[in-house]
């Protein structure tokens, strides 16, 4: 059994296939083990989840899954739930532009609400906060590690042109 | 004849990997004790008065624990850790804020102490390798005393 905290928690590096704190993948894995914990139903939806979690294609969608997931089986299986949310919160976060010219801003998410649209408005409501005029605001949920890699990526191709003149 | 009391083995004494295994398990006792002393104090709801004083008894426990581990690492010819700010680094465990809900209390510390459960029982086995069954015998006992507080922790969240 692996327990020890998500790297992701203290800003490192962590992906699904090497996290080494109870992955939400992990999670699924153990509450589709369990003989008549979920219905079939509800079975597609966690490997509907767990698909998007190993993808991570899309954190809009994994966390409208998470969403719909949460209100059905939390109450019977509140630790399990209680152990994806941490990793969801460490692993996604908000990408926040008060119009669709600013810069974008980082948001970490809290998943205290049972749907997606409440955290998107907690998101804007922390911007707002922190001074940002919300003109036309666009927000868009996505994984850490993408966000990570794609900042890598962009680094990597201005050292390119600027080596290159 | 020699004077000196030989009770622990000297590979034990000798060995840093022992006294760095029960540096993290103090480590993580003592974070786990903090946590627990957040929820008693800030723990709201239906069942306050249950969890209030569940808390309270095993930070308690807990308060006593980590005196018990400082001592076998002294008793082992070595300096314990201390200090909030170490204590925390080396235990590396996550910390949460309040308010929460009472279930979400619960549910952190079950995650808290499954951590703890992790190192000492790699503790107890490197303690056993080494013939130091002092050590072994104290990891076993705090084992016993964690793995009864997450199935009463785990009880709770159940329906």
């Amino acid at each position: 059994m692996k327990n020890e905290t998500c790297p992701a928690a203290f800003g490192a590096e962590c992906l699904p296939a090497t996290c080494h704190g109870r992955c939400a993948i992990e999670v699924i894995d153990e509450l589709l083990s369990q003989r008549k914990s979920v219905t079939g139903e509800q079975a597609d939806l966690l490997l509907d989840l767990r698909w998007q979690l190993s993808r991570q294609d899309s954190a809009e969608e994994a966390l409208r899954l998470f969403a719909t997931l949460r209100l059905q089986l939390e109450s019977f299986h509140y630790l399990a739930f209680f152990r994806m949310r941490r990793w969801l919160e460490h692993h996604i976060v908000a990408q926040v532009q008060s119009c669709p010219v600013a810069p974008v801003h980082i948001c970490a998410i809290k998943l205290d609400s049972y749907c997606i649209e409440a955290v998107r408005r907690h998101c804007l409501c922390r911007s707002l906060e922190k001074g940002t005029p919300l003109l036309a605001p666009r927000l868009t949920f996505a994984f850490r590690e993408n966000i990570r890699h794609a900042r890598a990526i962009a680094q990597a191709k201005t050292q390119l042109s600027v080596s290159s003149h | 004849m020699s004077t000196a009391t030989k009770t622990t083995s000297v590979a034990a004494k000798k060995d840093t990997r022992l006294i760095d295994s029960l540096n993290l398990v103090l480590a993580d006792s003592y974070a786990l004790m903090s946590l627990t002393h957040l929820a008693h104090w800030n723990v709201e709801g239906d069942q306050f008065f249950g969890l209030h004083k569940a808390f309270e008894e095993q930070y308690e426990s807990l308060f006593e624990a980590v005196d018990e581990i400082a001592e076998r690492v002294r008793a082992l010819d070595s300096y314990a850790i201390g200090g909030l700010g170490t204590l925390a680094k080396t235990a590396g465990m996550e910390e949460f804020k309040s308010p929460l809900a009472q279930k979400d209390y619960v549910a952190a510390l079950i995650v808290a102490h499954e951590k703890v459960i992790t190192d000492m029982t790699q503790t107890r086995d490197l303690a056993g390798q080494l013939n130091d069954l002092e050590s072994q015998d104290m990891a076993i006992g705090r084992l016993q005393w964690h793995e009864k507080t997450l199935w009463m922790l785990k009880s709770f969240l159940k329906r």
